[in-house]
Formats: C-alpha cells, sequence, structure tokens
C-alpha cells in the first residue's frame, strides 16, 4: 500500500495542480475520521486557494471570455427577456434529479422567466457535462465563471419582478449580489441547509460564518427550509420566511401517487433511501429495530454506509441493503412498504433540513417514523422518536395505521413545489431596497 | 428673455456637483425663474446617462440641458466650476464667467491665485468655506456665497415611489458616499468594533457609494470582523437619495460622516433634511450644518468620541430628530434662491 502511494506520489511530481488537489482529495476521503478532522485546517486551507485561484484565473482571462461572450446567445436572451430568474446551484441541471434549486429553475421557467441556471464551478477550467446550454425551454445553464465574466453587459431591468436566486453562500456568490442588485435584480437567499454545522464536520469548505450573515443582511428577502433555520438568524432580520421543501408529481410520475396504500399484507416491509453516512444515519436506532423486530423487513435504499454496517447487517437477514436505485424507480420497491423512515441522529444539522425524501414518502401514501428531525413531526401520518424503544413503537403503529387519503392530499396540494415557489414569488410584491435600483 | 448660464465641469462622475446642479434646477423649476441651465462636461466618466436619466426622473427637460460645447449658444454667463483648464478659452474669446469652487482637496485648487480681474467672481456653496479659501484668492476679487441646498422644500419633484422597507432589528449606522481615504469609512469601523463591544447587537453598518482603489472595504471589514455586520450597496441614482435616506430614517437609522474635509457636505444635508440624525467629524462645512451643535459633533479621529455621539444619540432618538429639523431652513431651496439673486444681480452690475 505504502509503495503504491509513494509510486502515485512520484507520477505527480512535475504534474499540475489539479492533478495533485485531486491526489489530496482522494486521499483525504480515504483517511480513518479521526485523521480527517485533524487535517481539516490544511484541507480548507487548500479548498480556499484553489476557490480564490479560480476567481482571480476568471478576471486575468477577461480578452478571452470576453469575445466569447459577445456571442452568448443566454445573455442576448436575458437581456431581451420581460423578466429574468437567476438560480445558483451547486450541481449541474438535470430535470430528473428533485433538488429545490432546478425545481426553481423549472417554476419561475414556467413562469414566464428566462431563468439563468448558473451551475457551480470550482476553477475556471472545470468543464461541466452539459456545459453553456439551453437544457430545458427558457432554463440556461450558465458555467459559473462564464456567469461572473458576463454580469457587467447584462442589461439593468425594466421590471419589478427579476430575480437572484443565491441558494449558497460561497464567496463568488455573494460577490454576485451587488453588481445584479445594480442590475434591478431583487435578492433572494435561500437557506437551505445548516452550511455552518457542514463547515464543522468538513464538508462546505467554501463556508464564512461572516458572508452567510452580510447576506441575509443585504438581500430582499429570506427564506429558510425549516423553523430551526429561521431562528438561527432571526437577531438579525424578522422577516425570514419558511418555505419548506416540496414535491413534483411530474418528477416523481403522476401513476405513482399512493402507489403503497393500505394493503392486506402478510409480511410489512420498512424502508429508507437517502444518503447512509453514520454522520447522520442512526444506524444504532435501526439496528435496534431490525432486531426486535424480526417479522418486519427493512430495505434500505442508497448510498455511504460504513464498512462496519455492511458488516453488521450479515446478521440480519430481514435487513437488506439495496444499494443505489435511481430516482425515477424508486417506486418500485416503495409500492411494497408498509411505512417508512428518516432514522437520523439528533444534531443541529439533522434539525435544519426539511427533508425533500417525506413528501416522496407521504406521496407514495407512506406513514413516516423519524428520529432527529423534530419539527417534521407536525406533518401528517409522521411520528417522531428520541429513544430506540419509542422508535420500535413508532415503527409497529406507522405499519398498521390507516391513513385518510383525502386530507393526505389535501397536505400534499399545498407542498408542490410550485406552491411554495409560489410563495417566494409573491414576496416580490412587497416594496424593498431593490425597487432603488431597478429603473 | 431667460438668464442663460452654462455650467462647466470637468467629468461626468456619479458626483456632488451633478447633484448640485439638478437641485439648481430643481429650484429654479419650482419657483418659475426665468433661467436656462445648459452643463458641458469635457469627459463622461460614466456620469453622463445617469445624469439624463435623473434630468427625465425630476421632469427637467425645460430647465436643463446637456451640451458639447460653449460656442452653439450665447450665454450671459459661464460658471467653471473646479474647471481651471477652461480659463484660457473663456479669457480668449472674453467670455463673461465666474469660477465655481466646491473642491475640498486643497491641492485641485491652487489655480484659484492666478485668477484674473477678467473672472466676475469665485462662488463658493458656504460661508465656513468661504472664510477657509478666502486667503488662496488674488485681492479685490469678489468671493460670493451660493449656497448648497436639498431641494426638500420642493416636495413634488422629491417624491416618486413609496419608501422601501426593512426588516433590519439592529439600528442602521449609514455612511453615503465614495469609500475614500478623505472621507474616511475606517474610522466609522473603528468606532464601531468599539460599540459592537459594549453595546452587542444593537447596531449594523450600511454603506452606500462608489468604492475606491485607496481602501479595501472588504478586507477592512474582515479584519475587525464587521463583514456579519454590514451590509454594502451599490451607488444609487441621484434621484432616488431621497428614498434611501427616508428608508434609514424609518428604520431608525444614524447618518455618520467622519468625511476629513468638504465644502459643503451635501449627503449630511440631505441627511438631516429627511429627518435622519446625523453624527458629523467636526469640520467647518458640518459645523455650519448643525448650527455648531456638539452633540452632533465629534473631534477628527476620536474613535471613541465618535462611538459615544452615536450611542448618545441612539439613546435620544426622538430629541435629536426634533433638534435637527428646524437646521433644515438654511439649506433649503429658497434660501439658494436668495443667493442666486443676489449673485446674479451683482454680476450684473460688473
Amino acid at each position: 500500500m505504502i509503495a503504491k502511494l509513494i509510486r502515485l506520489a512520484n507520477r505527480l511530481v512535475g504534474s499540475s495542480h489539479k492533478a495533485c488537489y485531486e491526489f489530496a482529495k482522494a486521499i483525504y476521503w480515504r483517511l480513518p475520521k479521526t485523521f480527517r478532522l485533524h487535517l481539516m485546517t490544511v484541507r480548507i486551507r487548500m479548498v480556499s486557494q484553489r476557490l480564490t485561484a479560480g476567481i482571480s484565473d476568471s478576471i486575468s482571462s477577461g480578452g478571452e471570455s470576453s469575445l466569447s461572450r459577445l456571442a452568448s446567445p443566454w445573455l442576448a436572451r436575458a437581456n431581451n427577456s420581460e423578466k429574468i430568474a437567476v438560480v445558483s446551484c451547486g450541481f449541474e441541471f438535470d430535470e430528473l434529479v428533485n433538488q429545490r434549486p432546478i425545481n426553481a429553475a423549472k417554476y419561475f421557467a414556467d413562469q414566464g422567466y428566462f431563468v439563468i441556471f448558473v451551475a457551480w464551478q470550482w476553477s475556471p477550467r472545470e468543464k461541466l457535462i452539459k456545459g453553456c446550454a439551453e437544457v430545458q425551454s427558457a432554463i440556461f445553464q450558465v458555467p459559473l465563471y462564464d456567469f461572473l465574466d458576463a454580469t457587467q453587459v447584462l442589461h439593468t431591468r425594466e421590471d419589478d419582478r427579476s430575480l437572484f436566486l443565491v441558494t449558497f453562500p460561497a464567496i463568488p456568490l455573494v460577490d454576485l449580489v451587488r453588481p445584479l442588485r445594480s442590475k434591478g435584480l431583487s435578492i433572494i437567499y435561500d437557506i437551505m441547509d445548516e452550511w455552518e454545522c457542514f463547515f464543522k464536520v468538513g464538508q462546505a469548505t467554501w463556508y464564512d460564518m461572516q458572508l452567510e450573515r452580510s447576506l441575509v443582511l443585504e438581500s430582499d428577502h429570506v427564506m429558510a427550509v425549516s423553523p430551526s433555520l429561521v431562528d438561527k438568524f432571526s437577531s438579525l432580520r424578522n422577516d425570514i420566511n419558511l418555505i419548506g421543501n416540496g414535491y413534483s408529481a411530474a418528477t416523481i410520475g403522476p401513476e405513482h401517487k399512493f402507489v403503497a396504500k393500505r394493503k392486506n399484507v402478510s409480511e410489512h416491509i420498512v424502508g429508507y433511501f437517502g444518503h447512509l453516512t453514520d454522520s447522520w444515519f442512526n444506524w444504532d436506532f435501526l439496528f435496534s429495530a431490525v432486531s426486535k423486530l424480526p417479522d418486519v423487513k427493512f430495505e434500505i435504499i442508497g448510498y455511504g454506509a460504513p464498512d462496519w454496517v455492511f458488516s453488521k447487517a450479515v446478521e440480519f437477514p430481514n435487513l437488506s441493503l439495496v444499494g443505489k436505485i435511481l430516482p425515477r424507480d424508486l417506486h418500485t420497491l416503495a409500492r411494497h412498504w408498509s411505512a417508512a423512515l428518516i432514522p437520523f441522529k439528533e444534531s443541529p444539522l439533522a434539525e435544519a433540513v426539511d427533508p425533500i425524501k417525506i413528501y416522496e414518502y407521504l406521496y407514495f401514501a407512506l406513514p413516516v417514523v423519524s428520529t432527529g428531525i423534530k419539527h417534521i413531526q407536525h406533518y401528517p401520518y409522521t411520528s417522531f422518536a428520541t429513544t430506540d424503544h419509542e422508535f420500535i413503537f413508532s415503527i409497529k403503529q406507522a405499519i398498521s395505521c390507516e391513513m385518510d387519503l383525502q386530507s393526505l392530499d389535501d397536505f400534499l396540494q399545498q407542498t408542490t413545489w410550485s406552491k411554495r415557489f409560489s410563495n417566494i414569488e409573491n414576496l416580490l410584491n412587497s416594496n424593498t431596497l431593490a425597487r432603488l435600483y431597478a429603473v | 428673455m431667460p438668464f442663460k448660464i452654462c455650467f462647466v465641469y470637468p467629468w461626468a462622475t456619479f458626483g456632488g456637483v451633478e447633484r448640485i446642479l439638478l437641485n439648481r434646477a430643481l429650484a429654479f423649476k419650482s419657483s418659475n425663474a426665468n433661467v436656462e441651465i445648459s452643463v458641458f462636461f469635457l469627459h463622461d466618466s460614466g456620469g453622463l446617462n445617469i445624469l439624463r436619466e435623473a434630468i427625465a426622473a425630476y421632469e427637467l427637460e425645460g430647465y436643463f440641458q446637456l451640451v458639447d460645447s460653449l460656442s452653439d449658444q450665447f450665454y450671459d454667463l459661464i460658471s467653471l466650476i473646479d474647471c481651471p483648464q477652461v480659463l484660457p478659452l473663456v479669457r480668449r474669446h472674453r467670455l463673461r464667467h465666474v469660477v465655481e469652487c466646491h473642491t475640498a482637496y486643497c491641492q485641485n485648487r491652487v489655480y484659484l491665485k492666478t485668477l484674473g480681474s477678467e473672472c466676475q467672481a469665485v462662488w463658493v456653496p458656504g460661508q465656513r468655506f468661504a472664510d477657509e479659501i478666502a486667503k488662496e484668492l488674488p485681492k479685490n476679487l469678489p468671493l460670493r456665497v451660493m449656497r448648497n441646498f436639498v431641494p426638500w422644500d420642493v416636495e413634488n419633484s422629491f417624491v416618486d415611489v413609496k419608501i422601501p422597507m426593512t426588516s433590519w432589528k439592529r439600528k442602521p449606522l449609514f455612511f453615503f458616499g465614495r469609500m475614500d481615504a478623505h472621507k474616511d469609512p475606517l474610522a466609522l469601523f473603528d468606532a464601531f468594533s468599539q460599540m459592537e463591544e459594549q453595546h452587542p447587537g444593537r447596531f449594523m453598518l450600511v454603506l452606500c457609494g462608489p468604492t475606491s482603489p485607496e481602501i479595501s472595504i472588504e478586507k477592512e471589514l474582515y479584519r475587525r470582523k464587521l463583514r456579519q455586520h454590514t451590509v454594502i450597496l451599490p451607488p444609487i441614482r441621484f434621484s432616488r437619495s431621497g428614498q434611501l435616506l427616508r428608508t434609514i430614517a424609518q428604520a431608525s437609522g444614524i447618518f455618520v460622516s467622519p468625511s476629513r474635509g468638504e465644502s459643503f457636505g451635501l449627503s449630511a444635508a440631505e441627511a438631516i433634511a429627511f429627518g435622519l440624525p446625523v453624527v458629523l467629524s467636526d469640520i467647518d462645512a458640518h459645523g455650519y450644518l448643525v448650527d455648531g451643535n456638539e452633540s452632533f459633533l465629534y473631534p477628527i479621529g476620536n474613535a471613541n468620541a465618535l462611538s459615544e455621539k452615536i450611542v448618545a444619540i441612539a439613546n435620544d432618538y426622538d430629541r435629536a430628530c426634533r433638534n435637527l429639523r428646524p437646521l433644515r431652513r438654511n439649506f433649503s431651496a429658497d434660501a439658494f434662491l436668495e443667493d442666486w439673486n443676489h449673485a446674479v444681480q451683482c454680476v450684473h452690475r460688473v
């Protein structure tokens, strides 16, 4: 192993910074957690350097970019559009992925906006698979650095509906706030996650607490997906809107609505889909339930489970670690389930989440048992447990629960992505600092 | 026949002189004065379009025109605003002219010493500034005050759309102007650092204006751990400054100017006119605006004094508003028209 590493290191001598960075990144994530924590400061410094280098590179390569941006079809369309929505996102556009920024982009396109979907890049040299292209009608994916380069030539808006939706407070996105405000766009910060907590566990390496707080103050409108995130920033302003996540029937499949509604079954299956890292998935609770409910089958879909979980799982014939399933195929398993789980560890990070999966579970007509995320206990057919005993008790109750599909449907009508984002669009009716800048 | 005057200024920027010229046109319009203003900028430094927008927004087309030559029409008077490079031209063509001096930067007014008797007068924006520069002028050259002002008494022209609301929980301390060494925003940052220690969570900063290469605002804020308490707004149009000031007033904000020198202090005057309490560096121009009231002044360079004055005003906010309100009469459109009529009569007599 050591010899292999040395050979690899030798090959990297003289190779590009990018290769070195990728090498360090690969090694880092293979280290035990304790080592990772020790090396976190070094890691954050490396990531910051890479990010800052990206911005400088973009600025210094202005000549070539200027030429290409003049020919940018998205820029001409933006400048000729009645209203535009700039939506930032940490990944590329994929219409089948049920993520909040993607659904926001779809919503605003449906409302007649020309949407500039700004896809994250770590550096200007990073190539995106979909590049700079129209990815859906009226939605143009623009790589971050292309967009940064073009903001100066965006026209000042003459409407009062155009907006910039900031979906995470990374430096290049916060830096866009002032130029886009001066162009007459309303600034909306959508607090989707507890970024500070992610940063503390080694994720979201771009995070800067000062920057996020300044963004909360500078935005025309701020919304958060969970009550704990509203509370976190309530000392700064008193108008933070709670706007949870949602679902889209078109993405899940209209024909799959209520596919798991109560049926007479001899064997109950309880399931989960999502990430399986032991940083937040409560494997202790799950194994406790698996061992104490031998007549119930547990199907766990997803990736990221630590090795010890696989070793232990073989001891339980009623536990199946299914692996990855494409989002569009989840219904094929979920339709046979009697209840669904969200077994997260208690932490500020979990409490700040409004899990998208709960809307999908309820759409399939699955009662939900959750841990770690207290606020979702107010959702229909959702129970909240704090101990493994309560967890097991709640699972037993859930699998025998009778659902009133009409009342469930009322909830689902109010929680579509369209409903959620129409709330955001309504915010634009109020009079904010943005009014000082539009023509 | 209207009295035709052409103002000449080196650059069309985003600055105070353009604002002053707009205000004059507003005053002439509101009083139906028979005056036509032309303005000739030697260079457009990005401000011309913004000025055109403001002329349209205030509906001043009949009173205010932009020209690109001095020879296209006859002018009763030409006013060269801090623009010595045009002096040879007006001398050569024997054009009747005055010189207006608005600059607080000493090195930019050295040319005043070279003015000859063909110059009808030097106009300055306030009495204290007149006292300051009197010694810089040749003897016997008339020095007249043409007060700067804020046309708050021309109400109709000053209100266009609704005042934006803010939802900040802290009291905003408002810096409005170019963020350069002369205007000295860093003095406010230093005072704010102290205040955040002594009164955590009570105040925030709102900065609005063009940045300058002299100061890296972001870096200075980060260094003091103040970025998290700060809103930085890009520069706004002339016609929107009143709205912004009233927005800050509605949020119970306080206007702060640590400027090291001003010929008049237009932003501070606007703040007072719109009911915003002020804390100003103790320079002559600021002293004039607040009639020497020390509650609103602090000694330059004294961060302690600045923070104490801010806290004192915040603690008795309503009284500060009440005390300042009557002072705006000193810089109303009426006050300017009085100066104008007197100055123009003097020019005619020559």
